[in-house]
């Protein structure tokens, strides 16, 4: 008998087509991979993102250029998405707007996922009285309705971006906290955290070193989740002139505009209408794509 | 599995998508074009399409023409008149009602000594059937109609105007609008607690007669007898109610209405008073105010055929009247209105607004025509002066203002000493109340004063309540205001500037100013008197504790198969006079 | 349950106490207040409208800054007694606050709400009176929308899973999360109302007029509906007993409808909680838009007005209206749901 033929291969991880040992995170991206409508919304979402950072140089028209007797006009060769009322370029605007609004919906983002993933690392490790004082906390911010209060609190305390991300951070992290302190305590009694406690690292390196590194994958997830929600949500306040300021648009100002003079200019309307409906589309679609990839359930 | 080296040792296989013959790519983009050609067609198709037909829809439906913006005739049913009443009436007490919306619904609910003509608004006997004038024009006497009487069946007796004037004057009233009756004799020190009430000039000899003096001839007195606070309120439902006296289920009202349901912030509904002296001659049986303060949800509903007139506090917006002049249903007339902005004079004020020659500059350096004409674009006049044209037609000579020179006033700027080179102007601080209108004017000024003068304006925009505190207790650099005149007479406006009137933001003080209008009122000749006024707006202009912008328009819509209703400078419309013409 | 029950109403309790007491000092903190009046009120008059809002409060006064005490101070001479002993100032601004956070309390509890600042002969209560059926009649209609559509949609796709059904109904689901109703609205009545005058534009008085604002108010929800319908349903497609029921002969239909649709419920039922939630917050946008007079317009326009004893009821009033009905919700879960056990 050949001896080659009894030697057991050696399992290597290579790059190409070959069986590796696959990670988490491999299994999770080819499984993303395969999902063709969550790989088109993150290329339509690059593509906004492009759209709206690099478009204002490429475009010839200032973002406050009035041109008042020119007034509101339709799409048309040298204003591809038409003016508004003041003769600005819609098509410049829209990209300004974008740029504030996924400005917004990322900062308020952070904002949440700092604020969530704190809390719910820190209730979930310790446990006990601190995790059920720390959770009735949360459960009676629940229920507290916070469109309410920050409609409130930006009326009265005047309208500036700062207050707008931490209100907005504010409303959302409740659910992160709850989640990631599910996946703590899940994690905390597992051997490399009783390693790394043995080997003398203290509480807050185990737990944001060690711990929610390995809850990422929830994480994510729900940070992709919460971005399309939270931009929602700044549109709603713009709409109702609490947000964005003018002269600084967002795509929620420039839909308020618009749904007022549709009347006349549905262009006005429609046009950051789409692209808001797109980019949050776009992220839903891709949230349930990194959802569905990295979903344990679906490796049975 | 099949198994193949490698130079580190076996290692097993998947199969390989690639077959013989199959051209061989790898890598992501070579899955992406091997992947197989046919895929289930319906996949995503389905919503795209209906996306698509939803958007050929919409297309298709962008344009909508035809001769009228409403419908061409009346889409409702039943002689109940649809207006739209503006912003929630803070009170439609008519002695304490200050804003329009009140107004509108108190003047139709109570009726003073005299009524407006719809067509002239000169006085017509209301109350009063007839009056006698002294030869000093100081003193009148009133004779009441006996038929006039409180919906309750209750008659309106001299007694009840006696009464309700000296409420008004009351300082626990806290009226608005109490400075009109200052000029009743006794009425400005009764107000100031310095006088009793007996003294007030205003005596019920009995109750069809009442007696009135006044401290000074005022010409346009009986003019003022039509309006809020001049009319009687019900002593004994005051008395009983309290605040809550203008409730549907307490008020009572002598005027061709009474009211009849109120839907907070919702709608306002009166019905035809039985009791009226004149109910014969009322031919609408209820009108319903839609309150709102959305211009563009009126402009909806008008269009959709749910009003008959969009109202006189909502304004089409600027962007529609374009598009609206053309239209059948579309109205535009003159109004007795001014907007202007306030400049801050007090003593905390910004050092560079303190210089006339910087104001000027200011007032210079705007292109009030390609304002009036691109911002506003509803046929506003670009305003030169504090008081309209209107007055123009009656033979007031206004003197000539400003002009439009930037050039001028980049002169006027270098020779306070600012601009380039010069002393830092800082930034100008623009205050303005929310609004769609005057945040497109304060934009404007912003770009034209930075254009021109190089001057950086920072906008500030708050809600109505807040603006006008702060306009009253002087927090402000500028501060848009706009002011309808109460009365025919340019004294309406110049009497704004007095150094004593409260209206007085500015704190801006000029003896001659003040001795010119003073000395104005003493004239009854219209002519002498107008005189007087445009030397007082002279120095007005010439000093320029405001900025004037433009004269307001009166656009409305209207429709057609309204009758009864007639243009005029006030821009009101009784509706006692006005009738429907349904489609029957 | 009725321990459960019990155990849950206590527990409004300081939730309740929280939210108001958040909001009550949101109001204290807020500059302005209810008599920034066009032209100066009398300060005679100013002070005693003060006393009747508990705006001011005599003991405290008397203790803590007694200059105040004199009559017929206007706001500039307040203002320097003020600034002259800033200390004393802020503990009677203090003082005061307590006072009429016991007031208030004691007022709410009784369910009075107090006068509102802004229309100074009407008291909170009636606008709360006549705006909660209005936006509780919205919600319902928006309800009724998000169920007929959100399970007729899960319940197609669910049972053709994998089909182009599935696909467009998840696809249309997706895009109802996310055209934002201040989007949709507006567009609905440009097409239905405006274009072809099918549908009023605007207001509250007959049928006719809830059908574009619920339907753009509750097509959020039923996407998220249609999501859960599915998702339960395809969960409980796979389980043995439906393979049992299948197995013993039962039509489809009947195994659909009868067993699957069970299963899809649950998740839907747990959802309403949310759902009521966010119908709530979304009546915010859609009641301006379409002018209907509930209490989301009454908020905005308060918070906007200033009106602060109207807005901090509507918070709370709002609350009690949540958390009641998320206990309702969660006793119709536990009835329903045989999985759950309620202590």
């Amino acid at each position: 008998m050949n001896r080659d033929a009894l030697e057991l291969p050696l399992f290597e991880a290579e790059e190409d087509e070959e069986v590796a040992g696959t990670s988490l995170w491999q299994d999770a991206w080819k499984r993303l991979r395969k999902n063709r409508m969550a790989v088109a919304s993150a290329a339509i979402l690059a593509l906004v993102v492009l759209f709206c950072v690099a478009g204002p140089w490429v475009v010839a028209h200032g973002f406050d250029e009035q041109d008042l007797a020119y007034g509101a006009r339709g799409a048309s060769w040298s204003h591809w998405f038409g003016t508004d009322l003041h003769g600005r370029d819609l098509l410049v605007r829209t990209m300004h707007g974008g740029r504030i609004s996924l400005l917004v919906g990322l900062c308020a983002t952070a904002v949440s996922l700092t604020l969530g993933v704190a809390y719910g690392a820190v209730s979930g490790y310790f446990g006990g009285r601190l995790d059920t004082a720390m959770m009735r906390v949360v459960d009676v911010l629940y229920t507290i309705p916070f469109m309410f209060v920050v409609i409130l609190f930006l009326v009265l305390f005047g309208r500036s971006l700062v207050l707008l991300f931490v209100a907005l951070g504010a409303v959302s992290w409740l659910t992160m906290a709850r989640i990631v302190r599910g996946q703590v305590m899940s994690l905390k009694q597992s051997e490399f955290v009783e390693a790394a406690r043995a080997s003398g690292v203290r509480h807050a390196g185990i737990i944001f070193r060690h711990l929610v590194p390995n809850a990422l994958g929830p994480i994510i997830v729900y940070t992709t989740l919460t971005i399309p929600r939270v931009m929602l949500e700044e549109a709603f306040l713009s709409y109702l002139g609490l947000g964005v300021q003018p002269p600084m648009a967002s795509w929620g100002l420039l839909v308020s505009d618009g749904a007022n003079a549709m009347t006349f200019f549905p262009h006005l309307l429609l046009f950051p209408g789409a692209m808001l409906t797109v980019t949050l589309f776009s992220l839903n679609f891709l949230g349930d794509g990194l959802r569905d990839a990295l979903d344990p359930r679906m490796r049975t | 599995m099949a198994l193949t080296k490698t130079h580190t040792g076996w290692n097993a296989r998947l199969p390989s998508r690639r077959r013989e013959g199959e051209r061989p790519t790898s890598g992501w983009w070579g899955r992406f074009l091997a992947r197989p050609a046919v895929h289930d067609p319906g996949k995503l198709a389905l919503p795209l399409r209906i996306l698509l037909a939803a958007c050929v829809v919409l297309v298709m439906a962008c344009t909508r023409g035809g001769e009228t913006f409403g419908p061409p005739k009346r889409a409702r049913t039943g002689n109940t008149f649809y207006v739209g009443g503006g912003a929630e009436p803070e009170s439609i007490d008519p002695g304490k009602t200050y804003d329009a919306p009140g107004f509108m619904v108190s003047r139709n609910l109570f009726e003073g000594l005299m009524r407006p003509d719809p067509v002239t608004l000169a006085p017509l006997p209301g109350v009063a059937s007839s009056y006698e004038e002294s030869d000093d024009g100081k003193r009148f006497v009133f004779h009441l109609r006996p038929d006039a009487r409180w919906s309750d069946g209750a008659p309106v007796t001299a007694h009840d105007f006696e009464w309700s004037w000296k409420r008004v004057l009351d300082p626990a009233t806290a009226a608005q609008y109490a400075g009109l009756l200052w000029d009743l004799k006794n009425g400005k020190a009764y107000a100031e607690g310095r006088a009793p009430a007996d003294a007030v000039g205003v005596r019920a000899k009995d109750d069809r007669t009442l007696l009135v003096e006044l401290e000074r001839a005022v010409p346009w007195f009986v003019d003022l007898l039509t309006f809020g606070p001049f009319q009687p309120v019900p002593r004994h439902a005051i008395e009983r109610h309290g605040m809550a006296w203008t409730r549907p289920e307490n008020i009572v009202t002598n005027g061709p209405f009474h009211l009849d349901k109120w839907v907070i912030s919702y709608q306002i509904e009166i019905a035809k008073s039985p009791t009226y002296w004149g109910a014969d001659e009322v031919k609408l049986d209820r009108v319903v105010f839609v309150v709102s303060d959305d211009n563009h949800a009126m402009m909806r509903l008008f269009r959709a055929g749910e009003l008959d007139w969009i109202g006189p506090d909502v304004r089409p917006p600027q962007e529609y009247l374009e598009h609206l002049a053309s239209k059948k249903d579309f109205r535009s007339d003159r109004d007795l209105a001014t907007y202007f902005y306030l400049i801050n004079l007090r003593a905390d004020a910004p050092e560079p607004l303190r210089d006339k020659r910087v104001r000027k500059a200011l007032d210079m350096s705007i292109d009030k025509e390609a304002m009036a004409r691109f911002v506003m674009k509803g046929g506003e006049r670009p305003a030169r002066t504090l008081v309209p044209d209107l007055f123009v037609e009656q033979g007031y000579a206004p003197p000539p203002g400003n002009p439009y020179d930037p050039e001028e006033a980049r002169r006027l700027l270098r020779e306070a000493g600012y601009g380039p080179g010069g002393k830092p102007f800082g930034t100008l601080e623009v205050l303005y109340n929310t609004h769609d209108a005057h945040r497109q004017v304060a934009e404007a000024l912003q770009a034209m004063w930075k254009r021109e003068l190089g001057i950086d304006v920072q906008l500030v925009n708050q809600e109505w309540k807040v603006f006008m505190n702060n306009r009253l207790e002087g927090y402000f650099q500028l501060a848009r205001a706009g002011w309808t005149g109460d009365f025919q007479d340019p004294y309406s406006f110049l009497s704004m500037f007095l150094s004593d009137s409260e209206q007085n933001e500015t704190r801006w003080v000029n003896e001659e100013y003040d001795a010119l209008v003073r000395e104005a009122l003493e004239h009854r000749d219209r002519a002498e008197r107008y005189a007087l006024y445009a030397k007082a707006e002279a120095i007005l202009l010439e000093e320029l504790p405001m900025i004037p912008l433009y004269y307001y328009a009166q656009n409305t819509l209207l429709g057609s198969w309204v009758k009864g209703w007639h243009p005029n400078s006030q821009d009101i419309h009784p509706f006692r006079d006005v009738w429907l013409e349904n489609e029957e | 349950m009725s321990r459960y029950i019990l155990r849950r109403l206590l527990g409004l309790v300081p939730t309740l106490l929280v939210i108001f007491t958040l909001s009550f000092l949101l109001m204290r903190a807020a500059p302005g207040g209810p008599f920034d009046a066009e032209k100066p009120v009398p300060a005679e008059v100013k002070r005693n409208l003060e006393l009747q809002y508990h705006l001011r409060e005599p003991w405290c006064e008397a203790r803590f800054l007694p200059a105040l005490r004199e009559p017929g101070l206007s706001t500039a001479a307040e203002r320097a007694i003020r600034s002259e002993a800033p200390w004393s100032s802020r503990v009677e601004k203090l003082c005061t606050g307590a006072f009429q956070y016991g007031w208030m309390l004691s007022n709410y509890v009784r369910g009075d709400f107090g006068p509102s600042y802004k229309y100074k002969d009407r008291s909170v209560n009636e606008f709360i009176a006549s705006g909660l059926p209005v936006t509780m009649q919205l919600g319902l209609i928006a309800m009724c929308f998000a169920l007929l559509i959100g399970l007729g949609a899960g319940l197609v796709a669910a049972t053709k899973q994998n089909l182009w059904q599935d696909h467009a109904s998840m696809g249309a689901a997706l895009l109802g999360i996310s055209v934002p109703n201040f989007v949709l609205g507006p567009v609905l009545i440009f097409v239905f109302s405006l274009t072809l005058a099918w549908l009023p534009p605007a207001r509250w008085d007959g049928w006719r007029y809830m059908l574009i604002p619920g339907f753009t108010l509750g097509i959020a929800y039923a996407a998220y509906v249609a999501r859960l319908t599915r998702g339960g349903m395809l969960e409980v497609v796979r389980q043995d007993f439906i393979r049992t029921a299948r197995a013993k002969g039962l039509s489809e239909r009947l195994v659909i409808l009868r067993h699957a649709v069970r299963g899809g419920l649950l998740p839907v039922v747990s959802y309403l909680g949310p759902a009521l939630a966010g119908l709530f917050t979304g009546s915010i946008v859609i009641e301006r838009i379409f002018n209907i007079p509930g209490v989301g317009r009454y908020f905005v326009d308060a918070a906007l007005n200033r009106d602060i004893t109207l807005a901090m009821a509507v918070v709370v009033v709002d609350a009690v209206f949540l958390l009641v009905a998320n206990l309702v919700v969660d006793v119709i879960l536990g009835l329903l749901d045989p999985r759950v056990r309620y202590e």
